[in-house]
């Protein structure tokens, strides 16, 4: 009897322990340089906001992993009128939010709304070309335009789609008239989507906690991981430290090179990289003497060391135009600069202010508090010294970085900055960067301000048929690069994650990334091991 | 004539008074620097109708004076600060979750202060020119020298990633229906969740110690030359001669008046470290008041920053009037004067 009874008690102890191994939560644990602005995708347009919105949020399009083009996702199907201005989107049926809702028509057209009226984050695609809105019936629904823009699918993947009536049910006080606040108190540090992943805790400044939504609509893998933990850590030697002691899984993919080196150097520590669809630009004031001169700036070109460059951010792509090699629209016969000293004096030679040079010192600015761009900017004042020109480093806080850029006067002659397109085309980065209406912000010292610049980028993106508009893309790209040469292109953007390849795996960790960065944080797709 | 609770009023009132202007200096001041905090905050893609239309809805395109009449009404009435272009909310709540969390910290910095500064002083002192009183002494100019960081990553390393005794930084989260005060480790004593309150404390054990350590040093060499001072007067000679028991001498005699620059000094680090606590909160991933002041400042919120401008006036404020308070109970002489 005593045996038998110990015999039930330790296969009770047995059972217990295999029903606690099989149903353990899993937890992956990661670090992002900063918590998100808010979680209200309407407002937002970080990377790390948008790291966390992909996995809140559902979208009318998804971008596949190859190459960012558009797949159906929430919208099973759409067709587009003969002018371009019409879009029809069916939606596929029975997809819930968090709180088991069914996700509609007037779900979509409320977010869109909602982002137009707020005007906030990535609304400037829609903003002056959703004329309006329709809901045909429960699951479909129609944009009207005001005029065809070419990229506007691709578009989509920014216009997370919002519960209604969950917003609706938290208005505050605010600028909206009837609608208050539109939510953004609310979805500040709560979600109204449908994703698979929910909030289910943020701390601003502090660490945002997703839950896996287990009636996602196109189901998530018992494998993904259940709880997701992003902690803000600003720190290397604490990076290190707590992957070292297994208390992180995934670093965020911007740590500087020694930090990376020392993570990578522990066991089991793998590194996923990933393109952006971001380039580092020396980005030259074309107004401001002596860089107004088109030879002085060749001349800086030629003078560039872009291996030198190259070798501070390894693994990167070397970039010989605006637009990353592997975003649409991007010319592949550029020649671009190269490192040629004899050329840079040739050019040099041909320039107003060569016999000028000590008058003419230029000024290069960078953001403040990253090591890596300040060698950056240490290696093109050493490389402009070989010709003789004469640089002065300045290191510049966030904010006067950004104030310094708001007149010609005022930009320094050259700035060291990442630029991004938000949107995987050519066009995105290229508006941003050139066009007329976008100078005063920090994405551009150029001061560009060209007509023809400004009526091919315009043309471009009315142009709805993709071959006609990337040939528009190309002819703009040869025209910055060949005649104006308004910016140094150094490398393309590659993130590289540390992360524990004994804890999980994810495409991007398999050689499989996807093309937009941030959709690379789509827990869905990781396994935990 | 004046009481003692009169004294204290007016100095209440002083401090007000001070504090007003501060805080009209750091709002216009603000207003000054060039740059557009709203489009800073938004983005260089935002339509200038968007950011006019936030501009207008924060006051910023009102006059100086109006705005600061409206952002005063608000802080008297409703405690309201305004919003934060930083974290997108109200500024009172960012001062609610963030402050604290510092001011745990900071109190219990300050009891590792007050306990071991003192007490290595008084070793110190009196076993002057000791291996003792050498070695606090060299301890004591070490750790005056050694930024708070430095000790930072050493106690991480050694504590917390080798030893593996305390966390590596962050901090528990509390059950929502125990969190009463915001600091972490006494809302959770107080709700009697002793294994969270011993958690806090652990995650709280290491900054603390990181902070404090100069301040300790300081403390302890500022104590021990106080009571050098103090062991020379004539009436501790007097006290030893007629036989008073030395440990009467020094409890009594010696400590008192001995503590009375230590204490001037205790408070004004007290004050300070609450804004002395970035670094440590950002290597210890710790969700603190001093971090977010030093981000509200980069970001240049003008909201945040007058509130945390304000915050720590009304900290070395009464940090002022609590030394003055205790000076007064420690000396008689200070007592009598303020009567007079």
């Amino acid at each position: 009897m005593k045996r038998l009874a110990k015999t039930m008690a330790f296969s009770l102890v047995l059972l217990m322990a295999f029903g606690a191994v099989v149903t353990a939560a899993t937890t992956l644990r990661t670090t992002i340089t900063a918590t998100p602005e808010s979680l209200d995708p309407a407002v937002t347009s970080g990377e790390n906001d948008w790291k966390v919105a992909v996995n809140l949020y559902d979208y009318l399009v998804y971008p596949a992993f190859a190459d960012a083009s558009p797949e159906a996702s929430v919208a099973e199907s759409w067709e587009v009128s003969a002018d371009s201005l019409t879009w029809t989107f069916h939606l596929n049926q029975g997809i819930t939010f968090h709180d088991g809702t069914e996700l509609t028509a007037e779900d979509v057209k409320f977010s869109m709304d909602r982002m137009i009226a707020i005007g906030e984050g990535y609304a400037y695609f829609f903003s002056n070309r959703v004329a309006e809105t329709t809901v045909v019936d429960d699951y479909t629904v129609v944009f009207q335009l005001s005029e065809p823009f070419g990229p506007f699918l691709v578009t989509l993947y920014r216009l997370a789609i919002v519960n209604k009536d969950l917003v609706m049910a938290n208005l505050a006080d605010g600028m909206y008239g009837e609608y208050g606040d539109y939510g953004k108190g609310f979805l500040l540090t709560n979600d109204a989507g449908s994703g698979p992943y929910s909030a289910e805790e943020f701390r601003i400044r502090n660490y945002v906690k997703l839950a896996k939504y287990n009636d996602y609509w196109q189901g998530v893998s018992a494998v993904a991981p259940d709880v997701v933990i992003a902690n803000e850590v600003l720190d290397a030697a604490t990076t290190k430290m707590m992957m070292g002691s297994g208390e992180i899984d995934l670093a965020h993919g911007r740590q500087e090179l020694t930090t990376l080196n020392a993570l990578t150097a522990m066991n089991d520590v793998d590194v996923a990289f990933f393109p952006e669809m971001s380039l580092n630009f020396f980005m030259i004031n074309t107004k401001k003497a002596p860089t107004d001169d088109i030879h002085f700036r060749r001349a800086m070109a030629y003078a560039t060391d872009y291996a030198a460059m190259m070798a501070i951010y390894p693994d990167s792509p070397r970039a010989l135009g605006p637009v990353p090699s592997h975003v649409f629209g991007y010319a592949a016969d550029l020649a671009g600069y190269e490192y040629n000293l004899e050329l840079a004096k040739q050019e040099l030679a041909l320039s107003p202010y060569a016999g000028q040079l000590k008058q003419y010192p230029i000024d290069v600015s960078y953001i403040q508090g990253n090591g890596d761009t300040a060698k950056l900017c240490l290696q093109f004042a050493a490389n402009m010294a070989q010709i003789g020109i004469q640089v002065n480093l300045v290191e510049a806080p966030w904010v006067l970085f950004c104030n310094q850029e708001e007149s010609i006067e005022t930009s320094p002659h050259v700035t060291n900055l990442f630029a991004n397109a938000s949107y995987p085309e050519a066009g995105a980065i290229l508006e941003l960067k050139y066009a007329s209406w976008t100078v005063g912000g920090w994405n551009q010292n150029e001061w560009l301000e060209s007509d023809t610049f400004d009526a091919l980028i315009s043309e471009a993106l009315v142009t709805v048929d993709s071959e006609a508009r990337a040939g528009l893309y190309a002819e703009m790209q040869h025209y910055l690069v060949d005649d104006l040469c308004p910016s140094i292109y150094t490398f393309v953007s590659v993130l590289k994650a540390a992360y524990r390849g004994d804890v999980f795996t994810w495409p991007a960790g398999n050689g499989s990334p996807h093309a937009i960065a941030e959709f690379n944080f789509n827990y869905r797709f990781f396994e935990m091991l | 004539m004046q009481s003692m609770p009169v004294f204290i009023l007016k100095r209440l009132l002083y401090g007000v008074l001070v504090l007003l202007v501060l805080s009209f200096v750091i709002f216009s001041f603000i207003r000054l620097i060039p740059g557009d905090p709203v489009r800073m905050s938004l983005g260089p893609t935002v339509a200038d109708e968007v950011v006019e239309r936030m501009r207008s809805d924060l006051y910023f395109d009102r006059p100086v004076v109006v705005q600061y009449a409206h952002w005063l009404k608000g802080v008297l009435l409703h405690g309201d600060f305004g919003q934060s272009l930083y974290t997108k909310r109200a500024v009172s709540e960012d001062i609610a979750e963030f402050l604290p969390r510092t001011l745990e910290l900071a109190l219990l910095s300050a009891i590792l202060i007050l306990v071991f500064g003192i007490l290595l002083g008084t070793i110190s002192a009196l076993f002057r020119n000791s291996w003792l009183d050498n070695t606090v002494r060299l301890l004591s100019y070490l750790g005056v020298v050694t930024p708070p960081y430095a000790f930072a990553i050493l106690f991480l390393l050694v504590f917390a990633f080798y030893w593996k005794v305390f966390p590596l930084g962050g901090m528990p989260t509390l059950p929502p229906e125990i969190q009463t005060t915001g600091m972490v480790a006494f809302d959770a004593l107080i709700h009697g969740r002793f294994d969270l309150f011993g958690d806090a404390l652990a995650h709280l054990f290491l900054p603390a110690v990181s902070l404090s350590l100069g301040s300790i040093a300081y403390q302890a060499r500022i104590h021990r030359s106080s009571m050098i001072d103090n062991i020379g007067k004539d009436y501790i000679a007097f006290a030893n001669v007629v036989g008073v028991k030395r440990r009467t001498v020094i409890a009594k005699h010696l400590m008192k008046p001995s503590f009375i620059p230590s204490l001037t000094i205790f408070g004004l680090q007290v004050a300070s470290l609450l804004g002395n606590a970035f670094l440590i909160e950002v290597m210890f991933r710790y969700p603190g008041f001093s971090r977010y002041s030093l981000s509200v400042i980069m970001a240049k919120d003008p909201y945040g920053i007058v509130a945390v401008t304000l915050i720590f006036g009304v900290v070395f404020a009464i940090a002022n009037i609590l030394i003055d308070l205790g000076i007064a109970g420690l000396d008689p002489r200070v007592r009598l004067r303020t009567t007079e």
